[in-house]
């Protein structure tokens, strides 16, 4: 009799336990589409024959994989390094016209051809108005030029503020997971489905380390500094000012921006992936080489002012004609000199200057001498950072060219990658890795034969290279 | 078709197998792993038919080659087939950097099955020798 009512009440176990497993695949395929859900498994453990046998139900098993989790983690703020840079850098670039047929570069062309064509008819007052206007229309560009990365530098402070601040809500939500750990038993693949979304979330915008503590809690950093540990989040904030550690040189330039911690340090320098890492990097890096900050003059405010110095250092050495007694010259251009920063962004040509009053004869009496010097600059090297004035400008708009090229190769890789890393993922999710090394061999014999191959390919296109003569050999 | 022009047709050909190889790689499937190396064997396979038709134009008793011409046109055939090296040097970069991720992925989840891990000479290679290599450690 104790025989049958021990079959009848595990026959009563088992249509629980298998009830139980059901309801965890019915669980999985609602969850099938659910960003962040880890695959769960219904565990059965062994009733001890002595008490009749039988099997019941075990605790809940996750197949999440935080190594897999971790990978794909680091892939994204990969990617939200390079997205960010490639638009920002996009922006960037879009204000400089590579072809040279506008914009600064043609202005800049147009000023040379008209100091060419004074120096021809150094008395002729349409030659002389002409030398003006271009001159004009230069220093507007250029300032117009200033005027528009100034304003996507703004704007970039602005991206940078929202994405502390999306940071920081994203932070609040992962503290609360912590919160609601307390007391729980069981893990609640719902509420880690959430966190690994949120932590994803939280990749792409800065790049964390996420450490699983004892008790299943999670602790991020941000570089070195906790963003949450436990039940404590610790927001990080923006600050927006020309740094005054060291002394600033340019005081007056546009400000940098950093990151600082809930103890108000700045730790911009461990801020090196995801958006913030890119945004940080367009506006403190790309955007300050050309406009300028506490520390450099920007190579925009340095060809303008090398450009405004070295026309004006001629005109002034001459005079108006070689009548004795004539006027000295007086300065084409002028500037905000008070500050580095200020060059390009206030060159204007000088209110007082007329065509009567440009100076075309040098310091030795030649009629024509100053206004030959000036048409020389079109082509004379050395004159700012090795360079002609075209060709300095040039390397400043390749260079934007070249940052956004970079910048824009990278994230469609990085695309790639992250593909890549989620795949892998679902790969090893559900799977119990130590059971796969076999596996996982295969796979690493495969990309090694990939690799060798990449390489053959590389070296031979490298001999290939050294094949073909050098230009102007032929 | 010049030997000019197919110097260049090669490259082209090299390169857009090599893209295709980028463009259809998949860490996660065997398949398409075998399927990538193919590409680049063919690529493999037009560099080397490049590689035959620069060694004819080099050997200038060979006649009219790529770069046997002080002329505009032997420049520009140089000129476009350097560029078209450098970016198939390119594509291979980028695929090279899908396969370095996923290669470190696998040595990561190896070190976690405790498995021996391939080790990797200061050029990249797998060392043959994987017990003695397993002390290495991650690279990359």
């Amino acid at each position: 009799m104790a025989s049958l009512l021990s079959s009848l009440a595990n026959a009563g176990n088992a249509l629980e336990v298998v009830q139980r497993a059901l309801e965890v695949v019915q669980n999985n395929v609602t969850n099938s589409s659910t960003p962040g859900y880890a695959t769960q498994q219904a565990s059965f453990v062994a009733e001890p024959l002595d008490i009749g046998g039988g099997v019941t139900t075990g605790p809940l098993i996750d197949t999440r994989d935080q190594f897999a989790d971790s990978e794909v983690q680091r892939q994204l703020q990969a990617l939200g390094l390079y997205t960010a840079q490639a638009q920002s850098t996009g922006t960037i670039q879009s204000f400089f016209n590579v072809t040279g047929t506008s914009g600064v570069a043609a202005d800049l062309n147009n000023l040379f051809t008209s100091f060419s064509a004074w120096s021809t008819t150094p008395d002729d007052a349409t030659a002389q108005q002409t030398v003006i206007s271009n001159a004009s229309t230069l220093a507007q560009d250029i300032q117009g030029l200033s005027n528009s990365l100034t304003q996507t530098g703004q704007q970039l402070d602005q991206r940078i503020g929202s994405t502390v601040n999306q940071i920081n809500t994203l932070a609040t939500q992962v503290q609360q997971y912590n919160e609601s750990l307390a007391g729980q038993t069981q893990p609640d693949p719902g509420a880690q489905a959430n966190l690994e979304n949120t932590l994803e979330s939280l990749s792409q915008l800065v790049n964390i380390t996420t450490l699983h503590q004892n008790g299943g809690t999670i602790t991020v950093l941000v570089g070195g500094s906790p963003l949450v540990m436990g039940d404590q989040q610790y927001s990080i904030s923006e600050q927006t000012a020309v740094k005054t550690s060291p002394a600033p040189v340019n005081p007056a330039s546009p400000p940098t921006d950093q990151i600082l911690d809930s103890q108000g340090n700045d730790i911009t320098s461990e801020v090196t992936g995801g958006q913030l890492g890119g945004l940080l990097d367009s506006k403190n890096n790309v955007l300050a080489s050309m406009i300028g900050d506490g520390q450099q003059a920007g190579t925009l405010n340095q060809f303008a002012q090398g450009l405004a110095d070295t026309v004006n250092g001629i005109l002034e050495s001459g005079t108006v004609s070689t009548a004795p007694g004539a006027a000295a010259g007086i300065p084409l251009f002028t500037y905000n000199n008070s500050d580095a920063t200020l060059a390009a962004g206030t060159l204007a040509v000088n209110p007082a200057i007329t065509p009567g009053a440009l100076a075309p004869v040098d310091a030795s009496g030649n009629s024509n001498g100053n206004a030959n010097q000036l048409a020389a600059l079109a082509t004379a090297q050395g004159q700012i950072g090795g360079e002609s004035f075209s060709g300095f400008f040039g390397s400043i708009a390749a260079g934007a060219g070249q940052a956004n090229q970079t910048a824009t190769t990278n994230q469609t890789t990085q695309q790639s990658a992250v593909s890549q890393a989620q795949s892998l993922q679902q790969q090893v999710s559900g799977v119990s890795l130590d059971g796969q090394a076999t596996t996982l061999l295969q796979y690493q014999h495969a990309y090694q034969a990939v690799t060798e191959l990449i390489t053959t390919i590389n070296n031979l296109a490298g001999s290939l290279m050294n094949m073909i003569p050098p230009a102007g050999s032929t | 078709m010049n030997s000019g022009e197919n110097a260049l047709q090669r490259i082209t050909e090299a390169r857009d197998r090599v893209e295709r190889a980028t463009k259809d790689w998949s860490g996660g499937d065997l398949f398409r792993i075998a399927e990538c190396r193919a590409m680049l064997v063919e690529s493999l396979l037009e560099l080397r038919e490049l590689e035959q038709v620069l060694r004819q134009s080099v050997d200038a008793s060979l006649g009219a080659g790529v770069f046997d011409s002080a002329s505009a046109a032997a420049a520009i055939s140089a000129v476009k087939i350097r560029a078209g090296l450098n970016a198939l040097r390119s594509e291979t970069a980028r695929l090279e950097r899908l396969v370095d991720s996923a290669s470190a992925f696998i040595r990561g989840a190896l070190l976690l099955t405790g498995a021996p891990t391939p080790g990797y000479t200061a050029g990249g290679r797998m060392q043959s020798n994987m017990a003695s290599a397993s002390s290495s450690g991650l690279q990359g």
